[in-house]
This record gives C-alpha cells, structure tokens and sequence, in this order.
C-alpha cells in the first residue's frame, strides 16, 4: 500500500514537473550558427583539415557513404552496398536521388567527383549498371569509411561551373568569409529536413559567440574545449564529441638540435599529460600516449607510460645543449597554455624549451612545434596516416593495412620520439535552449546533414 | 559484381519505386543474414564440433551462440603461439578494457584458456611461464579488439583480432508486474511505423516507410515469410509516419503519407496500394479518421465523423461514462481534449499518445510518452482523465525516443514503438495495462 501511494506520488510529480515541450520534430524555423572560421569557398571537395569549411559543405553536398552518430557506416548516396570475402571487390548501388539543379544522380558523376578527390586512388572504379565497382590488389576492408570522408562528395556542375550537390540544404546566400544561408531542399531523398534554414555566420571571436547565444540571436556556437565544463550553467547544453583532434609536439627532423634521441626522450619523459588533462583541458578528453585516440584504434592503452622525471634527467645530462624552441599557433590560446606548460614541466627535467607564438600559416622555425592535429577518419589506418603526415613522419599506413600494421607503424613513429603525443581533445558546442534532436556525432561535426534536427518556433 | 556478397548495408530507404522493389528484393534475398555471416557461422559450426569434442566442454557451458567469439579467441590464440615459438607453459592474464560484461569476459578468458590447452600450452604461474601473455578485451570504432601481448624478459610483442560486434536482438524485457508492461516483439534497422501481431503472437506484421512485412515466429525466433513494396510517387517526409489497422479475416489497410493500401495475411501476403491522401483511422476501424498531411508529419485537424479539430500529432481515444471524448496531442506542443468542444488540458505529455481500454479503473486510459526530443530515452505513462488528469502507472522506461503509439486490436494494449539510442534499431513493443 505505502509502494502504491508512493508509486502515485512520484507519478503524479512526474506529471507535474515534466518538461514542457512536446517530442515529435516541428517543421520550420531557421538555425542561427557562428563560427570562428571564415568559408571563402564552399567545395565539395575542400580540404580537409579546415573543419568548418567541412561542416557546411557536408549539408550540400553528400559522399556515398555517411557516418552514424556512433561514427559507423551508414547509406547516403549508396543505399547498400556488398563486397568479396577479400574485401578486394566492392559494390555500391546508388540511390535514386536529385542534385539541387534538378538533374538526376549518376553514375557518371559519381566516378568523376571520385577521381577529382583521389587522384591516386587506392582502387579501380567502374560503372556496372546503377551501381560503381571499386576493385583493388589489396583487400580494403574499411572502404565505406574511406568514403565517408567529406572530400569524396559527390557533386555534378552547372553550365557556368559552380558545383551542385545532392544534400538536404542548398545555398540560398554566400558571403564569402562571412555569411551563409542555406535554405531546406524540398526534394531531398530522404524527407525535406525539419529545419526552413541554416544561417552560418562567420569570422565571430568565441567571446562575441558567446555574447550571440546570451542575447539569443544564435543557436549553435563553438566552445573551446577547456571553457566546457565552465560554461556547463543550467539553460545551457554543451556537446561534446569522442576525441577528434590531437595535441602533438612534432620535432623538425631536419634541424641539429634535434638529432640526439636521448634529448626527445628527455622532453617526452618530462611532460606531465595527466596534470595538462586535469587543469588545462578541465578533463576533456584524454592524455595521449599514443597518436590515434583509444575510440578509433583500441589499443591506445598499450602505449600508457608515465611521467619519469629521474630518467628525464639522466638523458638530459647525456645531451650536450639541453635547449629548444617550441612553436604553437600564436591564435589559440589553448595551444599556448600547453606550450607553456610542457616549458614549466621541462624545466623540471632541467632542460630548457622555449615556446614561442607564431601565425600558424607560417613556416616553422623552431626545433619543434605543437601541432593541432585534426583526426580525419574513424579509420585508424586514414586518421594515422593524416597525423603522420602532419607531424612530418613516416611512412604512412597504405589502405587495406591490418591494424597490427598500423599498430606498428604507429610504434615505429612513437619510438623515434620524433612525435610525443600530449593529450587527444573533443570538439565542443553550446546549443541554445530552441535546438532540439540534436545527437552529438562522435566522431565531431554536426548532426544537421542528417535533416533531423528541429527548433522550437512557438 | 562480387560472386559472393558479403554485406548488404541497407539504409532509409526512402526513395522512388524501382530502388524500393531492389531493396525487398535483397531483403528477400538475405531477410537477417548475409552470405558472409552465413559463411562464417558455417565454419564456426564445424570448429565449434571439433573444440566440443575435443577441448572446449566447459567453455561453451553457459555460452550463448557466440561463434565469432570462437573464430576470434582461436586466431588470437594462433597468432600469439606464432610469436611465443608454441612454449608448453605460459601465464595468462586477462584485462577487460571494453564495454563487454564482467560474464562475456569470463567467458571470452574461458575460450582463450581451452585454445591454449588445444594447442598444447600449458597455463602456469608467472615465475614458472617461460612467455607471460597479457590478453586485453578492448574496443575501437569499428568494434571489439581483442588484443594479446606476449612478454618475454624486457621483449614485447603484440598481436590483435578485431571482433564484429554482435548483433543479437536484444532479450525480451518485462516490467515489473505492476499496471503498465511492455513487451519487445521485433526490432530492426528500418523505422517501424506500426505492426500488428494476432494468432497468440505466432504472427506479425510490421509496416515501414517501404514495404509491408509478415512474419511467422519459429522455434521462439520470427521468420520473414514475405515483404512487399509501397510504391511512392515521392520521398517520403522526415518522421515517417504510418498507420496499420487489421481487420477481419486477416485483412488489413495500411497507410503511409500519400499512399492507401489495403491487402491481407492469410496465406501468401498481399497488398494493393493506390496514391491517395485517405483519411486515417484513428483508433478502431469504425473510429473516426483523420487526414494527413502528405508532405509533414502531422495531422491536419480535419477528421471524418467527429469535429474538426487544431492540428495533431497523436489522438487518443476514450471514453467517459457513454461519451465518447478525444485527446489530441497539438503540434503547437497543447495537449486538448474534445468532446463537445475543444478544451485544452494542463499536462506535460509528449506529442505521441493513444488510448487504451484496460478494464481497469474506470475503463479507458490514456498511454502517453513523456518529453524530450528524439535524442534522449523515454517514458511512457497512463493516465486517467475523469474530473482532472491522474496518472494510474508509474512510468515504464523506453530505450530511445517514442516514435508511434497506436491502439490495437488486443483488449488493454498499445502498439508503441521507440527508436534505441544505443544500437539504432525501431524497436516494437506491445504496452499492455493491466490491473493488480
């Protein structure tokens, strides 16, 4: 009886406190984003490092292949797909869909935005009926991920050239570096999105971001990830993503002073990744130990070693100069609290780095830099391949290596000191309280190409 | 073209007539299983014949059909005796660093130590090792990682075998014996709009965006008997609706945004759909009907046999005393009850409800999902409205977002259907109330 009574209680509570909205998505309404990022070009395919360039091409223009929110393959332009029990021979057959100009998806069109974004592809594509066949003298068992990545969109041209894609958004207004509007695709395959438009506003410091989501003038805006727990205030929702970009000091191989292996290992030993995890990133994401986060590669945890101050010290006293520079992008600040830090924690090593802030389109001149690396792919085989590449090592993982290749060619590059990963962060967002179904993709981005997010209007 | 297909990844298939009649024809083709999983479970059975005879008894002994994971623990056992040189004592130790249960790694250490007993090692004490063998159970994006390290002295080295996920459907699951219960019937990747089970829950017919399916339960397992496709002139709309309702002698009308179709189950299935904007029915066959907006996901307000009434999401149902009174879930986010006129009710429900005639209490509840947006799981409660609203049940948890709740045929049960956030399936449970 007392169970009953308070079954009702907690019941009826319920009823009283439930929040007040109703569940099912509203058709219209415009989103209000903002970014730091100035977009001079929307591309399909555009280069991958600029993340922001990425994210609003993605709701134009479609590959393929598209990822889930727990970053796993899913159909886009491909509504299935079948392979070889060797995974040397791939089938993707293509869905009936429309680019923004009217004119129907092709098979055509799909092969040459293929061979525009790989000009040296690690597969032979043919056409065969509606559908492509991709075929290669290796096996290539992570394929869909492969062309999930935003640079092997499909797009077809217009008379004048400009580029047209399949997505649920098609550009209404583009002000380059400055302002997008993108207006719902009514004939979009999989259902008109919810959303009327996307309003992208650019080239907006964080602060002013800030100040845009407090006045309610946008919806979406960024958070740099040290500032997420900080601004975790009620009426706020921040998101955040798996780990998708690397904190990595790179060493220039070229120059003398970095020759001496013992001196990196000196650095690498010094460097306190749980304490720059802790304090610096308010324990957003992970300390690295390895170049590829645990989500992508599952075997991050093998490379776990500590901070050795002592044996950060004996190697220093078997250096001749103990002495380094250390460049960081002068533009983020995050980047220059690690600098500094990893300065203070080789201090304590005895050894002397001195950071210094430089634009980051300039040409390093220091003995080592700290590099954010973006993570490309939840394919360890792209994503190491894209850090190496970054970082200056090699070689890189081919398509179709087996991760205990790539396991061990991220041993080799770790081994060399040459790359000493420092912490693996998340990208983060604050939603405003009108956006709703928004599932953080885990593998970073918005979910917005999905068509699925809403906003409150009434 | 692949002589032997290995996958078939099909989508939301959302789309016009000639890739929908593909897509059943794959579906048709390989219903729950590719070639591949075929291939693989085939010589998983024959090793699984000659590991229980021969080693593996007591490991398999409260094992679910869990073949990869034999494939998977032989190959790492393989590849870590390819690197130990086959010593005859090694140690072993197992660390689960996955989101696998603390059963599932004990079972998986159970399988690594009867491969190593098959393949001659011995499993002894560390100072008596002469290989000591650290096994990790990991995961990454594309699944589980299993992953061994062989340490000889200072000397490391390390191998790996990636596992694929299971895909076993999840259990039944039942809620405590109280006044609300749910039953999981079927789940699948493809949004299920609405089904409908009959003859003891031994058949079942689901409806999604594309197609109409039948199934037969065997052996405690459902079987796809046959799929057919609805034809579209269109994409269909973000939020898919769809409505199912049986009637007699196995038939049935089946409506999706744009399309009516009717057909039958009894025997080989069958299904005539003609493009049409038809009112749908509400609840019951002879209940009201509403019509649809073709290109949104709501109803209109326009109903035949009842007052018109603002637009909706959902309706319920009911009646109290001899009257006959509506509940419409308001795509303004208003809950409003109808019946003589409009009046709008201070609750905080969801936008999916439907009513349920129980027997208990005063007759007819009101089953309604609770609110959020489809990113978050739900709640699903009943409630009476007599004098004011009361809730009756305490909440019973769904694993996602609700996405229908319809009335059926059965006495005191609902037809919901809630998207699961952690595998990404529609997942169709039968809500039964029930009273103490």
């Amino acid at each position: 009886m007392k169970a009953t009574a308070f079954q009702s209680i907690v019941a009826s509570l319920l009823l009283v406190l439930g929040a007040q909205a109703a569940v099912r998505p509203h058709y219209g309404g415009t989103l209000r984003v903002e970014m730091r990022a100035s977009v001079q070009l929307l591309s399909p395919s555009s280069n991958e490092t600029n993340a922001a360039q990425e994210r609003v091409s993605a709701l134009v223009f479609e590959p393929l292949v598209a990822l889930d929110a727990n970053a796993q393959p899913r159909p886009a332009l491909a509504f299935s797909w079948q392979h070889t029990p060797d995974y040397k021979l791939w089938q993707f057959w293509l869905r009936l869909a429309k680019f923004h100009d009217g004119s129907p998806l092709s098979v055509a069109q799909v092969l040459a935005s293929l061979s525009a974004a790989n000009p040296k592809p690690a597969w032979r594509a043919r056409a065969e009926g509606e559908s492509i066949i991709f075929e290669s003298e290796v096996p290539l068992p992570t394929l869909p991920l492969q062309l999930a990545q935003q640079r092997n969109a499909i797009y077809s041209k217009t008379a004048n050239g400009d580029p047209v894609g399949t997505g649920p958004f098609r550009v209404s207004e583009w002000q380059a570096g400055k302002h997008a509007l993108l207006v719902a695709n009514d004939e979009y395959w999989n259902g008109r999105p919810f959303l009327d438009a996307i309003e992208v506003a650019m080239d907006r410091p964080l602060r002013d971001q800030m100040i845009s989501l407090e006045l309610g003038r946008a919806d979406l805006i960024e958070v740099e990830v040290d500032q997420a727990r900080r601004l975790a205030l009620p009426g706020r929702r921040i998101v955040t993503s798996a780990p998708v970009e690397l904190f990595v000091i790179a060493f220039d191989q070229e120059r003398r002073a970095t020759q001496d292996p013992r001196l990196r290992e000196a650095v690498a030993l010094a460097i306190d990744r749980k304490a720059i995890h802790e304090v610096l990133l308010q324990r957003q994401g992970e300390p690295a130990f390895a170049l590829l986060p645990q989500w992508i590669s599952g075997y991050a945890m093998l490379f776990s070693t500590q901070r050795d101050l002592d044996r950060a010290r004996q190697l220093r006293n078997q250096v001749r100069n103990p002495s380094l520079t250390l460049n960081y992008d002068s533009g983020d600040t995050l980047a220059r609290s690690i600098a500094e830090r990893i300065a203070l924690n080789a201090q304590d090593a005895g050894l002397v780095v001195q950071p210094v802030g430089q634009n980051s389109s300039a040409r390093n001149t220091a003995d080592m830099r700290l590099a954010r690396v973006r993570l490309l792919s939840p394919d360890p085989a792209t994503a190491l391949a894209g850090v190496l590449a970054v970082t200056g090592m090699g070689p890189q993982p081919v398509a179709g290596s087996s991760l205990e290749q790539i396991f061990r060619a991220e041993q080799a590059a770790l081994d060399s000191s040459y790359a000493i990963p420092i912490a693996a962060v998340p990208e983060a967002y604050t939603l405003g309280a009108r956006v709703r179904n928004w599932s953080q993709p885990r593998a970073g981005g918005w979910p917005l190409a999905w068509g699925e997010v809403w906003v409150e209007t009434n | 073209m692949p002589d032997r297909i290995c996958e078939v990844a099909e989508s939301k298939l959302r789309n016009y007539q000639i890739t929908q009649l593909l897509n059943v024809m794959i579906r048709l083709a390989h219903p729950k299983m590719s070639v591949s999983a075929k291939w693989l479970r085939r010589w998983s059975l024959r090793f699984s014949v000659f590991v229980a005879v021969v080693a593996l008894p007591q490991a398999l002994r409260s094992q679910p059909a869990k073949s990869t994971w034999i494939d998977a623990a032989a190959d790492l056992v393989a590849k870590t005796l390819a690197r130990t040189g086959q010593p005859s004592a090694v140690s072993m130790d197992l660390n689960n660093a996955s989101s696998l249960s603390g059963d599932d790694a004990a079972a998986v250490r159970r399988l690594l130590e009867a491969q190593l007993a098959a393949r001659g090692a011995r499993i002894v004490k560390p100072e008596q090792a002469a290989s000591d063998l650290r096994f990790t159970l990991s995961e990454n994006a594309g699944g589980l990682l299993w992953i061994g390290e062989i340490i000889s002295g200072s000397k490391r080295d390390v191998v790996m075998t990636q596992v694929a996920r299971s895909e076993a459907q999840s259990p039944i699951e039942l809620a405590p014996a109280i006044t609300l219960q749910k039953e999981l019937i079927w789940s699948q990747y493809e949004p299920i709009l609405d089904f409908a089970t009959w003859d003891n829950r031994s058949r079942l017919l689901v409806l999604d965006p594309w197609t109409v399916s039948l199934y037969r339960l065997r052996n405690s397992r459902w079987s796809l008997e046959q799929s057919l496709p609805i034809p579209h002139a269109r994409p269909s709309p973000m939020d898919t609706r769809g409505r199912l309702l049986m009637l007699r002698d196995h038939k049935f009308e089946a409506f999706v945004p744009g399309q009516h179709c009717t057909g039958a189950a009894e025997g080989s299935l069958r299904l005539e759909c003609r493009q049409a904007d038809d009112p749908w029915p509400l609840a019951g066959e002879n209940s009201p009907r509403a019509f649809f907006s073709a290109t949104r996901n709501f109803f209109t307000g326009v109903l035949t046999g009842a007052p018109s009434a603002s637009p909706f999401f959902s309706a319920a149902f009911f009646q109290t005393g001899n009257r006959d009174t509506w509940t419409f879930a308001g795509t303004d986010g208003r809950v409003r009850q109808l019946a003589n006129a409009e009046t709008e009710l201070r609750v905080s429900w969801g936008s999916t409800l439907a009513g349920v005639k129980s027997g208990c209490g005063s007759g007819w509840q009101v089953l309604a999902a609770g609110t959020g947006d489809f990113a978050q799981r739900d709640l699903l409660q009943a409630f009476e409205l007599n004098a004011g609203v009361a809730a009756v049940t305490s909440p019973v948890e769904v694993p996602g977002p609700v996405t229908a709740i319809w009335a059926t045929a059965e006495a005191n049960a609902a037809a919901v259907v809630a998207r699961n956030l952690t595998n990404g399936k529609y997942e169709g449970y039968s809500f039964s109330i029930n009273c103490r």
